[in-house]
């Protein structure tokens, strides 16, 4: 007890060097534990969200690409598919397959557009007002809705495919229809709509006045029977609602509608190991992935990065130990004649040893408890940090 | 233990010490000092007063010869002994006050107490330090940084920390020099005026001739030391 009590007045009145020892520690501590945290979180996140996606399918190119895509809602989306080789996927009969487009963005939140099948999929619902029901409605998730103070009935722009594109699709209006329960998910971070509403934020499908009984013949190019050319003054709607909602509609086909992925969920492994050998050619159109594996290989190439890393955490904690022996190298010399004169005065050797252990245990203690603060608050924020990454 | 109330004897015969690097050698045949007596010990430096000190306190053993303090002799006592003897027996006073930087002056006198488990710290030692430095003039300062004190004040906290265990022999090394002559006579009144009272044994080291007649006894060194 006394010797804590002389170990504690020592640094008490060293703060300064106290201080400084302590933050080296915890730094030291805190950079290693930091990364292992957010790395096990990243992990764990990652392989639950593929491991609960049994299969995606999406054009052929990067594996990661599409992968990520189909899992988290990348901005930059991989080449696209046809509505109708998603068709041709549920012509197979093995398994539900959930179209996804998540081209567009919301005040840089992916739209997603899809069916209800999504939902029911990742077991999401609604927490308050209401799912999809008429085109140009979205639901938010939680945390969208959080950052972007959305309630039902509100309404959100899409965000212009390119700004600097006049000619480009251009903002609808989404009416915010419910929001999600939170999942903990990259869901939470996203804007659903039908995947007809996905299609209208990309022009393909639009409305605007009748050009029968209501354009002006300012606007009208040519009038030929059914047939009527109209000019770029025609306005579209920029808002879906129950008055306007008629005049939507689709320009080409439904199977020429674009799909940047879609899910597929087999009801068993073998229709899973069918239907992949049935898109193994060079020749189909998809590719069809396991997440789950696709993942397991991202993770190994994170893992690679990490022994890096690790080496690196060594040399930081090596240099900082030579640090530290220094310091206390110099202040026991600092000290010698304190200790010389405790000696005298009938103190044991050892008793001057504990003192200088304990006062070193105390920085120690202190200094990987602040890294264990900090990384208990760093596990505390790793989904923010989690979303950051994933969404960039 | 020798019984504070008494102080205690110091009895050294045919004592040779030799520090093995530098070959000084230190030789006393015989002394003896009363228990509660005050000795000055002269010498020029490197004569080996402070030797002969540390060989008083037990924390250098002689290579011959036997050094008596009181009832004990302090060449068969092991380092353990040696330091209890030490912590319980023997009040230091160093010329350059020796305080701990990081404790406060109240905190230095009781120093002692916190180095030994020997020592046991109660409300008794409290009071005793509170008035140890009630008499010395310092009781407004005990929670004072040692570092803010004057000399003056700095070297009374170190006589207040070498009479907190009411020691049965005070061994000053050279207790004034650094003070000033005002401070100077009043610090030795002080520790004989205290040591008188425990009856404890003072030996002290000492340049300067103008406090020798203060002292019962004096033992000059240089007709004690040998160098080969």
């Amino acid at each position: 007890m006394r010797s804590l009590f002389l170990a504690w007045r020592y640094m008490a009145a060293h703060r300064g060097k106290t201080a400084i020892l302590v933050a080296c520690i915890a730094l030291t501590a805190y950079l290693p534990l930091t990364v292992h945290l957010l790395l096990q979180e990243f992990e764990q996140d990652w392989t639950q969200r593929a491991s609960a996606t049994p299969l995606v399918a999406g054009a052929k190119g990067s594996r990661f690409d599409l992968t990520l895509h189909a899992l988290y809602f990348q901005t930059q989306p991989p080449e696209t598919i046809l509505m109708g080789d998603v068709e041709n996927l549920r012509s197979q009969r093995l398994g539900t397959v959930i179209p996804l487009n998540a081209r567009y963005s919301t005040q840089n939140i992916p739209v997603v557009g899809t069916t209800l099948a999504y939902f029911d999929f990742r077991n999401l619902s609604v927490r308050e007002g209401e799912s999809l029901a008429l085109l140009g409605d979205c639901v938010v998730g939680y945390i969208a809705s959080r950052e972007l103070g959305l309630t039902p009935g509100d309404g959100i722009l899409t965000d212009p495919e390119n700004v600097f594109d006049v000619a480009g699709t251009q903002p609808l209006r989404l009416r915010v229809a419910g929001i999600l329960d939170e999942s903990g998910t990259a869901d939470d971070n996203a804007v659903f709509v039908d995947i007809k509403t996905a299609w209208v934020i990309a022009g393909i499908g639009h409305g605007h006045a009748d050009m029968k009984t209501e354009a002006s013949d300012d606007v009208v190019l040519n009038r030929e029977n059914n047939r009527i050319v109209a000019n770029a003054a025609l306005e579209n709607h920029i808002e879906i609602t129950p008055e306007n909602v008629t005049s939507f509609h689709f320009h080409g086909e439904r199977e020429e509608m674009p799909v940047t992925a879609a899910i597929v969920v087999p009801p068993d492994d073998k229709s899973a190991v069918l239907l992949r050998g049935r898109y193994q050619s060079r020749d189909s159109p998809l590719q069809l992935l396991v997440p789950g594996d696709v993942v397991d290989e991202m993770l190994r190439l994170l893992l690679r990065a990490r022994a890096v890393l690790d080496a690196n955490v060594i040399l930081v904690a090596g240099s900082t130990i030579l640090f530290l022996i220094l310091v206390i190298a110099l202040s026991l010399k600092l000290r010698g004649s304190e200790l010389e004169i405790m000696f005298h005065l009938g103190c044991a050797r050892l008793t001057a040893a504990r003192l200088v252990t304990l006062e070193l245990a105390a920085v120690l203690i202190t200094g990987l408890l602040l890294a264990l603060a900090l990384g208990a608050a760093t596990v505390q924020l790793a989904p923010l940090l989690l979303k950051a990454l994933t969404q960039t | 233990m020798p019984s504070p109330e008494n102080g205690a004897s110091i009895r050294i015969e045919n004592l040779r010490f030799v520090y093995d690097q530098s070959g000084f050698e230190l030789a006393i045949d015989e002394l003896e000092l009363g228990s509660g007596s005050r000795l000055a010990v002269t010498g020029p430096s490197g004569c080996g007063k402070t030797t002969f000190l540390r060989l008083v306190a037990g924390i250098h053993v002689p290579a011959k010869g036997t050094v008596r303090v009181g009832h004990q002799e302090l060449s068969r006592m092991n380092e353990a002994a040696r330091r209890r003897f030490r912590i319980s027996t023997v009040g230091f006073v160093f010329q350059d006050f020796e305080l701990i930087d990081y404790l406060n002056a109240h905190e230095n006198i009781l120093f002692p107490y916190y180095i030994n488990s020997a020592l046991v710290l109660d409300a008794n030692v409290r009071r005793r330090a509170s008035e140890l430095a009630n008499r010395m003039g310092i009781a407004d300062k005990l929670r004072r940084s040692v570092t803010r004190l004057s000399q003056g004040e700095r070297q009374r906290v170190a006589i207040c920390r070498a009479l907190i265990a009411k020691p049965c022999i005070l061994l000053c090394d050279e207790p004034t020099g650094n003070l000033d002559p005002e401070n100077k006579s009043l610090i030795i009144d002080m520790l004989f005026e205290n040591a008188a009272e425990t009856g404890a044994t003072v030996v002290c080291v000492t340049h300067d001739h103008e406090l020798l007649p203060r002292f019962e006894q004096i033992m000059d060194f240089p007709s004690l030391r040998t160098t080969e």
